[in-house]
């Protein structure tokens, strides 16, 4: 049975001279796990929100949206909340309540349900979605990948049809991401729910989907089941997104069928009768250190333990360094060690350089309403600079209405306005797509010829690959392994790029998705 | 441990009410006394010893410069102990001064019993029984005050560090910051909130605390204590001499019950306390 019939749907926003959707034809049966995908701004989120009444936008609306053949504006409220559940971005802003359990019970206490009902309901859905644990814990102390799955749980616990979620992995780090499309997996199967989620971190959830839908300005360009669709994505902006298999796949021109995990894409390549050695050597700059750490302990408490142990890092002048490793390992905590926030107990930091430091949130950098009294604040010749970096038009815009891109754009060139040595950046590339990113990496390529260094603390494990010089991994304290980034991630098996876990033994010295298609391509 | 905390909300709350009630409008030495023993040794049991020596020596102060600043005051009762600028100074005023500091501590330590068991979890329960809207309300606030602090002093820490070095403008440009990023996270919220159909049927309110056995016997005992110490309350007035109810049975019974009262968490406590060991020795 079809749960939405979307029938010759357009939307504009008002005050916006272009549709955001145009045309949308689109069936989704019952149990289905549907994909969206298309760059920023292509109307992903206009259309989820068009499918939850509560949050329809304001513009002007033609074609209808049957929800299981009923008009999506016929359904009362309770029906609307309880049947069509939605979770966005930010795991932390959907919160509501202070409690674990008072946010799992929200959505039913809205409704009206018994107290005797909402504790059942909340002590099924905490135990399913492992909350046993945290059920009695303040929200404000859940880690965000915990958080996103609360939201889940939140919403799972009213029992709905269909799931809708914007980009619910962008904010979180690559295992919580994981974990929490692998439970959005678990539910489409074990309740059957309709789950339709809009994404661009497409390594783990473009296998598990049943269909794709791609956009591209408002309108449906392709739909197919995810090994179909592949072939219509080809040379389009979106393919950069696509997971490495499916990328190789498409670059090869091969009658086979396309892999989509890494186990498939090595069968693959094992297929192609391919040229097996990467001509991977590249030339090893001599650098000078130019900041050093010699034995550094810190712990945040006097009886707690220690997160950094007698850690050790030389870092070179005008290299780009990625320090690497789990949530908690302590990146962030050497970040601030580094930019003077925190103190070590032991050890010894040695540079005598301008350090400046970009937060994990770029709207932090930001305090006045326009771009332009924002950057007066540091310097007056920011003109040149803002140029450079695409952002002349932007002077008058408040920094929280650019997109993420911009946003983080912006905020290096604050940045910049100090004139630093080096940059300490924390998990800069967090919530892009991919062509936000490479354009992130050409910018920190050009800040590295203006002979600044900078230290990128990142999980994104395939954007450290293509951009950073060297990068080390993070572990128990301690640097455990540091190499330049080819062999870095050549040399790891787990902590490595799909594409290098597909290569590996397959083609020597592949780490990245371009160089297994330049190899594959003759 | 705190084991106390397990009795329902409510419950805990009549009982604060019923000690408070008794300690402050008997203002009965004997009364006063015993029941800041209890408050203190329930205290000792529960929470660190360092914590109660702090709290007590505050009370000490306090007490010291109550009973001394009365007599300066009031100058009634019959027994002079000696005049400071023509002012009598006198026995009664002196002892009464002393119970006052008393009662002014007592309550002081009983707020610090009510503190140890009652969390905002509780208090929310407490404005939930009355209207659940508040209760969400408040438990929304509670989120809210840590998280906005947090922003709070992460963009400042930021600020410093790229540079805006004056301290004040920092501080008001961080602030304003902060403010507009939570009012734009606020939309996020209420989106939330309105998909989860908030206002779609009347509220209703959940929460972990259940109304229990062992919940109604602590209720019917704590009651009839209070009723008891009411019934059989004895006088006792300062002025202009001192004057107090015959001691007798009646009068016993009035003072036992309170004591009884005032020191059920301590011995409740206790007696948890014992069960445990008993058990572990038993494992």
């Amino acid at each position: 049975m079809e749960i939405f019939n979307i029938k010759n749907l357009s939307f504009k926003y008002n005050k916006s001279p272009k549709s955001a959707l145009e045309d949308i034809n689109l069936k989704v049966n019952s149990g289905e796990f549907l994909l969206l995908i298309g760059q920023s701004g292509c109307g992903k989120t206009t259309l989820l929100k068009m499918l939850k009444k509560e949050l329809t936008p304001l513009g002007e609306k033609s074609g209808e949206i049957f929800y299981k053949r009923k008009k999506i504006e016929s359904l009362s409220k309770a029906e609307s909340a309880s049947k069509i559940g939605f979770i966005t971005q930010d795991p932390n802003s959907q919160l509501v309540t202070d409690k674990v359990y008072s946010e799992l019970a929200f959505g039913l206490e809205s409704l009206g349900v018994n107290k005797e009902n909402i504790r059942s309901k909340a002590a099924e859905f905490a135990s399913y979605f492992g909350f046993s644990e945290m059920f009695e814990r303040n929200t404000n102390s859940l880690s965000g990948g915990e958080k996103q799955l609360l939201n889940l749980a939140s919403v799972m616990v009213m029992n709905p049809e269909v799931i809708l979620l914007d980009e619910p992995i962008s904010m979180l780090d690559p295992i919580f991401a994981v974990e929490f499309i692998h439970t959005l997996k678990r539910i489409n199967e074990d309740f059957g729910t309709t789950v339709i989620i809009a994404e661009h971190h497409l390594s783990e959830v473009y296998r598990l989907c049943d269909k794709v839908v791609c956009l591209e300005n408002g309108k449906i360009t392709a739909y197919n089941s995810p090994k179909e669709i592949s072939v219509d994505l080809k040379d389009k902006k979106i393919e950069k997104t696509l997971p490495a298999p499916v990328r190789v796949y498409n670059a090869a021109d091969s009658e086979l069928d396309c892999p989509l995990s890494v186990k498939e894409g090595r069968e693959f390549l094992d297929k192609l009768d391919i040229n097996n050695n990467y001509n991977s050597e590249s030339e090893i700059k001599e650098r000078d250190t130019i900041l050093s750490v010699r034995n550094l302990w810190f712990r945040y408490e006097k009886s707690g333990k220690d997160i950094l142990k007698d850690l050790s890092l030389n870092i070179k002048k005008g290299e780009i360094y990625a320090l690497l490793g789990e949530n908690g390992c302590g990146k962030s905590t050497l970040l601030n060690v580094l930019n003077g926030s925190l103190r070590a107990y032991k050890g010894k930091i040695k540079h005598n350089l301008k350090l400046s430091y970009l937060p994990q949130n770029p709207k932090n950098v930001f305090v006045k309403d326009t771009l332009e009294d924002d950057m007066k604040l540091i310097s007056n010749s920011y003109k040149e600079l803002l140029s450079e970096f695409e952002l002349l038009d932007f002077l008058k815009t408040h920094p929280y209405d650019l997109s993420g891109g911009e946003l983080q754009r912006a905020a290096i060139c604050k940045v910049l306005l100090t004139k630093p040595d080096i940059i300490l950046m924390d998990e800069a590339t967090k919530g892009f797509d991919n062509y936000t990113k490479e354009k992130l990496g050409v910018i920190l390529k050009s800040l590295t010829d203006r002979g600044i260094t900078v230290l990128l603390v990142t999980h994104d494990l395939e954007f450290a690959a293509s951009y950073a010089d060297r990068c080390g991994l993070l572990f128990n304290g301690g640097i455990t392994s540091e190499d330049v980034s080819r062999k870095f991630f050549l040399e790891n098996m787990f902590y490595t790029t799909p594409a290098a876990k597909m290569a590996k033994g397959i083609i020597d010295g592949a780490v990245t998705v371009e160089d297994i298609i330049r190899c594959v391509n003759g | 441990m705190n084991t106390l905390k397990n009795f329902n909300p409510v419950v805990l709350l009549l009982y604060f009410v019923y000690v408070l009630f008794i300690s402050i409008f008997s203002f009965n030495p004997i009364l006063l006394a015993s029941g800041m023993l209890g408050a203190v040794l329930y205290c000792l049991v529960v929470s660190d010893k360092r914590s109660v020596i702090k709290s007590l020596s505050a009370c000490i102060v306090i007490l010291l410069a109550v009973t001394v600043t009365n007599p300066l005051f009031s100058h009634n009762g019959k027994t002079v102990l000696f005049f400071i600028n023509d002012n009598r100074v006198t026995l009664e005023s002196l002892i009464y001064g002393a119970v006052l500091g008393l009662c002014i501590t007592e309550v002081i330590i009983w707020f610090k019993c009510f503190n140890l068991v009652f969390d905002s979890e509780r208090f929310i329960f407490l404005f939930g029984k009355i209207s659940p809207k508040l209760a969400l309300v408040l438990s929304m606030t509670l989120r809210f005050v840590p998280s906005f602090i947090k922003s709070f002093r992460e963009i400042n820490r930021t600020q410093k560090l790229i540079g805006n070095s004056r301290r004040l403008k920092r501080y008001l440009n961080s602030f304003s910051a902060v403010v507009t990023q939570s009012m734009e996270n606020s939309i996020i919220t209420s989106d939330s909130m309105n998909s989860r159909g908030y206002g779609a049927k009347k509220r209703t309110f959940y929460s972990r605390f259940r109304f229990t056995l062992s919940d109604a016997l602590f209720l019917i005992i704590s009651t009839t204590l209070l009723a008891l110490s009411v019934i059989f309350k004895s006088d006792f007035t300062y002025y202009p001499g001192f004057t107090f109810s015959e001691i007798n049975a009646v009068s016993v019974t009035g003072y036992l019950s309170f004591i009884v009262l005032a020191f059920i968490p301590f011995i409740y406590e206790l007696k948890e306390g014992i069960r445990w060991k008993y058990l572990i020795s038993k494992i």
